[in-house]
């Protein structure tokens, strides 16, 4: 797959973005940007021509399950793979997710190896029905 | 009803009797009559207000045997907040700290392995004897550069490894503030059910209610919020692929 593809992490706690970012660039994704919250994330996401979104669910301002369904909404976003990383994993949160569009869910705590799972799985069923 | 009746009856006697025996006296003898006659029911009215009051100082000075309620809303909850905001703030420092460790140890150790492979490569043709002198003198230039560096950078890296042990710290300090919090919480709890005891309110309460409908929980803690949820990655996986992914 593609390792030059640009990946938004949004999450509001900067010690969480910063391990994303690193075990990202241990996969050979180097070209990551940051946002805090859906608020911050939203506008970068409809000016920047981000090939993958990464998000928290619980963030001040716009939670990510807001920014998964204004970025489904968008029609410009709307096919834009995301995968949620969070610690709320109630059955019903999930369902409300994967309802909303995404393309995988990890909660925290995660492994290294679990998020490259999710992400190669993610790649390849985007390449499969392409 | 009858215990009025009966001492309503009574108060009529004595009242009745009181009045013959002052038709019997004359003048001042019939006032002294009449006054010890009064001085009588003010003792037993002294008596109900002495009662009264030993009651409502005992109710007082229960509630003040909690006056530990007041002193535990005015300073030790604000205090407690503080020093819970204090335990985000050292974990986050200790996290920020291990990641600036790591963010300068992963260059150091790419750049060691790159440049033993490049080198391991050049003395594999060395050994198959497939260098000429010429080659032999650059790579040994380039042995001895890297060696230096190696040198070097494995000290960084033994250093970064020092501060990453020692940011663990904030495990000792944040451990001992949650221990006093926790502490903190079984005294105000303990101090409640007094409060409630001595109220003596049977307060009914849905606990469903009282623990609101929270939307984010954050992460899942055994026996605290564990309701509905999921027991880690492989159950959401299951979930998910049920969905259909």
């Amino acid at each position: 797959m593609d390792k030059n593809i640009k990946i938004l992490v949004v999450d509001d706690f900067s010690t969480m973005r910063r391990i994303i970012k690193n075990l990202l660039r241990d996969l050979g994704f180097n070209n990551t940007a940051e946002a805090d919250d859906g608020t911050t994330a939203l506008p970068m996401l409809q000016n920047g021509n981000y090939d993958f979104l990464i998000t928290d669910w619980n963030m001040p301002g716009m939670q990510g399950i807001d920014l998964l369904k204004a970025v489904r909404a968008d029609p410009k976003l709307a096919t834009l793979p995301v995968l949620m990383v969070t610690a709320e994993s109630k059955r019903d949160q999930i369902v409300e997710a994967a309802q909303s569009g995404v393309n995988g869910y990890i909660v925290k705590p995660f492994t290294a190896v679990t998020l490259k799972e999710k992400i190669e799985k993610i790649f390849e069923r985007i390449n499969a029905s392409a | 009803m009858h215990d009025i009746a009966t001492r309503v009856a009574t108060k009529k006697s004595e009242l009745k009797s009181l009045l013959a025996m002052m038709d019997e006296v004359e003048g001042v003898e019939a006032l002294n009559l009449l006054d010890e006659f009064v001085k009588g029911h003010e003792a037993s009215l002294f008596q109900e207000i002495g009662k009264l009051t030993r009651q409502l100082h005992d109710s007082l000075s229960s509630f003040r045997v909690d006056g530990r309620i007041v002193d535990l809303a005015e300073n030790e909850i604000p205090n407690a907040k503080e020093r819970l905001k204090y335990v985000i703030a050292t974990t986050e420092q200790a996290a920020q700290k291990v990641i600036n460790a790591i963010e300068h140890c992963v260059p150091i150790s790419v750049g060691l392995h790159e440049a033993s492979i490049i080198l391991l490569e050049k003395w594999t043709k060395f050994t198959r004897r497939e260098m000429d002198v010429a080659e032999f003198r650059l790579m040994s230039q380039e042995i001895e550069v890297f060696l230096g560096a190696a040198t070097d950078d494995s000290d960084r890296l033994h250093r970064s490894l020092n501060e990453m042990l020692m940011a663990q710290d904030y495990q000792d300090l944040t451990g001992q503030v949650l221990k006093q919090v926790i502490e903190l919480v079984a005294d105000v709890e303990a101090n409640l059910v007094n409060l409630i005891k001595i109220t003596g309110e049977k307060v009914a309460v849905d606990r469903k209610r009282l623990i609101k409908e929270q939307q984010n929980t954050g992460p899942r803690i055994a026996g605290v919020n564990d309701d509905g949820r999921m027991n880690g990655q492989d159950d959401v996986d299951d979930l998910l692929s049920s969905l259909g992914f």
